[in-house]
């Protein structure tokens, strides 16, 4: 198969009964969506849900984002951390 | 309540599923990536599971209970056997929308046997459908040999189908027998492109 086709993660979300919380049970990842629903239908099979849904991870708007407590990775996160050791060390 | 006649399409429908359940273990396996290959071993269960059920509403149709061991035989011989992924999903694709052709002609005997005996098995067809109608309509935009093989493997598996539906046609009798193949062949140009198919003489 060819590369150039374009591969998205999307994260993977399940309720399992009405009024309960929506919860990420996984990821999947596929070059359409449709085939990442197939994907988390036939995947994420481990419960009768009331509801299922996969969403694009580029397409998470993030209104609180997590930062990480390691050092600083790609995505910037733990700067501040390593920032601050390297501070009150000199 | 569905005709004895159609016990035989019924019959040869569940072969079909049967035979291709297995070649989506044997083959499923290799697929291009390990998701397509984990759905194709889920899928594989059903339609081995559509198999079974098929058989029992034939027996139940011919009046008689026997255990099923093993296919009857009336497989169509395109799906006994594929070299590649390409091949499976061209056949998974065509299967399940001849299949689904064929039961939704039976739905219109409207009764409620019919109709429930057909339901659940028709949600679990379209997700086949789809899943194997995104991976034909990706061959067919793929680079390379891929689009050729595809091809091949649609003409190849189209031509089959439509020979069997043309004789169920004939059989069951009641309408041109040009009917199932014709809807056939349009169900499976909108869900990926155009289908050559050799017309009988």
């Amino acid at each position: 198969m060819s590369t150039s086709v374009e591969y998205r993660a999307y994260a993977v979300f399940a309720r399992s009964q009405r009024g309960g919380p929506l919860y990420q049970i996984g990821f999947v990842e596929a070059f359409s969506d449709a085939l990442a629903k197939t994907y988390a239908n036939l995947t994420y099979d481990e419960e009768n849900w009331f509801e299922l849904c996969v969403v694009p991870l580029d397409e998470l708007r993030w209104v609180i984002e997590p930062q990480g407590v390691s050092a600083k990775g790609e995505s910037g996160r733990g700067g501040a951390i390593v920032e601050q050791r390297a501070g009150s060390a000199g | 309540m569905a005709e004895p006649s159609w016990s035989n399409a019924l019959e040869a429908l569940a072969d079909n599923k049967f035979v291709l359940g297995d070649q989506l273990v044997d083959v499923g396996i290799s697929a291009p990536e390990l998701a397509s290959a984990l759905a194709a071993v889920a899928m594989a269960q059903g339609e081995l599971g559509h198999a079974r059920h098929l058989y029992h509403w034939s027996h139940e149709l011919q009046g008689i209970s026997k255990e099923i061991r093993a296919e009857s035989g009336k497989a169509l011989s395109v799906l006994r056997h594929h070299e590649n992924w390409i091949e499976l999903m061209v056949s998974l694709l065509a299967v399940n929308v001849a299949a689904r052709v064929l039961l939704e002609r039976l739905r219109q005997l409207n009764e409620a046997m019919v109709v429930s005996k057909t339901a659940k098995m028709l949600v679990e067809m379209a997700e086949h459908i789809t899943f194997a109608g995104e991976w034909c309509r990706r061959f067919r935009a793929e680079t390379g040999a891929i689009p050729g093989l595809f091809q091949a493997a649609l003409s190849r598996q189209s031509d089959a189908i439509c020979a069997w539906l043309r004789a169920v046609d004939a059989e069951i009798g009641g309408g041109s027998d040009m009917d199932m193949a014709n809807a056939f062949v349009r169900e499976m140009e909108m869900v990926c492109g155009p289908v050559t198919v050799r017309h009988p003489a």
